[in-house]
């Protein structure tokens, strides 16, 4: 099972010195996305990574509502389903993201985390955001096309406008799912491209728009 | 070296000056000006004021003190809402915080609970699971702890892209020009 395949969290030696470089990538996606953001309307955000201080103040700048989930921290110490192989995935985002009814996100943040996510939760989840999108909402993903990547998602930074700081928290590899466009309209049927752009690392950036 | 040498005349006070009381506050004034919980102190309860507030120890209830700064200390377990001017938190709080001006998670803070705040910064090696509201207008009226309803105000990002009206509105502007339409080409100067 998935759910308890994943290790549970990060290791103090992981977290202390595994990481890498920090590599400074361009982003195209975010530049796009950050020029629409206006300063007279409030956003309201979902930040599925964990909570960077720099991508804090960053989104400060405009009028926003964060809700900040570290989904993959959660999922990774999430092990009431143990005993059962039989996972009811959409009882399980509902309670690990639990909105109001009335709850609509303007902007998702994914970063990395879709590529740890095996196809039965990408789709249950991604089922489970639409319901808090509504027309137009914007979601940022990087998708890995290399034949290997980290095994935990990355930490992203926003350094401005055009650019991310990407910082590997673990120098263990695994291999990675691959996902193509035909994947990812499937599991995101309810999600359209709006542009994308292969990363200089590997990774593919995407802002997908929702119908 | 005459200069110098005058330089090392004690310089006469002038005559007439007025004199500031320099205040040098107490010990025991020191301590007025900030409560500290100290670190074996349980309190269960409301705690309101008008000094700044130093938790060592634990909190179960609130904290109100919109006027003045809030600190959870490394050592500080607080499981309330609170209400301050400046909250910094370096120890642990489940619970809401209202910051009037900022909110400062501290690299050993740990925070489970929604943040209100004009100004908000998380140093690195923070833990935060919740929601962050930064929409000044709202700060100094603290909202209920939920994601609010958002009515779209249409899509944030327009389509810029290979609209059919411009391509065609382009295309007359290179037959005005007399020039072979390409598209996505720049438009003709005319």
């Amino acid at each position: 099972m998935k759910w308890l395949r994943r290790s549970s969290g990060p290791s103090a030696k992981e977290e202390a010195g595994a990481s890498s470089q920090p590599e400074v990538q361009p982003s195209l996606a975010l530049s796009t996305l950050f020029r629409q953001l206006r300063k007279d309307r409030i956003y309201h955000i979902l930040e599925l990574g964990p909570a960077v201080g720099h991508n804090i103040e960053f989104l400060s700048r405009f009028s926003c509502r964060i809700r900040v989930e570290d989904l993959y921290r959660t999922l990774s110490s999430f092990d009431y389903v143990s005993g059962s192989d039989a996972v009811d995935f959409e009882a399980v985002f509902k309670y690990l993201l639990p909105y109001e009814g009335n709850t609509r996100f303007d902007i998702l943040f994914a970063w990395d985390l879709l590529n740890y996510l095996d196809r039965q939760e990408f789709l249950y989840l991604m089922r489970h955001l639409t319901r808090f999108c509504h027309s137009g909402t914007v979601m940022f993903a990087l998708i890995a096309t290399s034949k290997n990547m980290p095994d935990r998602p990355a930490e992203y930074r926003i350094l401005d406008e055009n650019s991310i700081e990407c910082r590997n928290v673990s120098s263990v590899l695994r291999p990675c799912p691959r996902y193509h466009d035909v994947d990812l309209r499937h599991m995101m049927p309810s999600f359209r491209v709006y542009n994308s752009y292969l990363l200089r690392n590997g990774m593919k950036e995407y802002l997908f728009v929702s119908n | 070296m005459w200069k110098k040498n005058e330089t090392q005349y004690p310089q006469p006070e002038p005559a007439h000056q007025p004199s500031v009381p320099i205040h040098n506050p107490s010990p025991v004034e020191q301590l007025r000006e900030r409560a500290i919980i100290g670190s074996s102190i349980l309190i269960k309860g409301d705690i309101s004021g008008e000094e700044d507030l130093v938790v060592q120890g634990q909190v179960e209830g609130r904290i109100e003190l919109r006027q003045h700064n809030v600190t959870v200390g490394k050592n500080g377990r607080v499981k309330a809402d609170i209400w301050g001017k400046i909250i910094s938190v370096e120890g642990e709080v489940f619970g809401n915080i209202f910051g009037e001006e900022k909110i400062v998670i501290r690299s050993s803070g740990v925070l489970h609970g929604n943040i209100t705040a004009p100004r908000v910064t998380l140093e690195d090696g923070s833990k935060f699971k919740g929601s962050i509201d930064m929409d000044s207008r709202q700060a100094e009226k603290p909202a209920p702890a939920v994601v609010r309803e958002n009515k779209p105000e249409g899509e944030l990002l327009r389509k810029t892209q290979v609209e059919p009206h411009v391509e065609q509105k382009k295309e007359e502007e290179f037959k005005k020009a007399g020039m072979p339409f390409k598209p996505n080409a720049a438009a003709p100067r005319t």
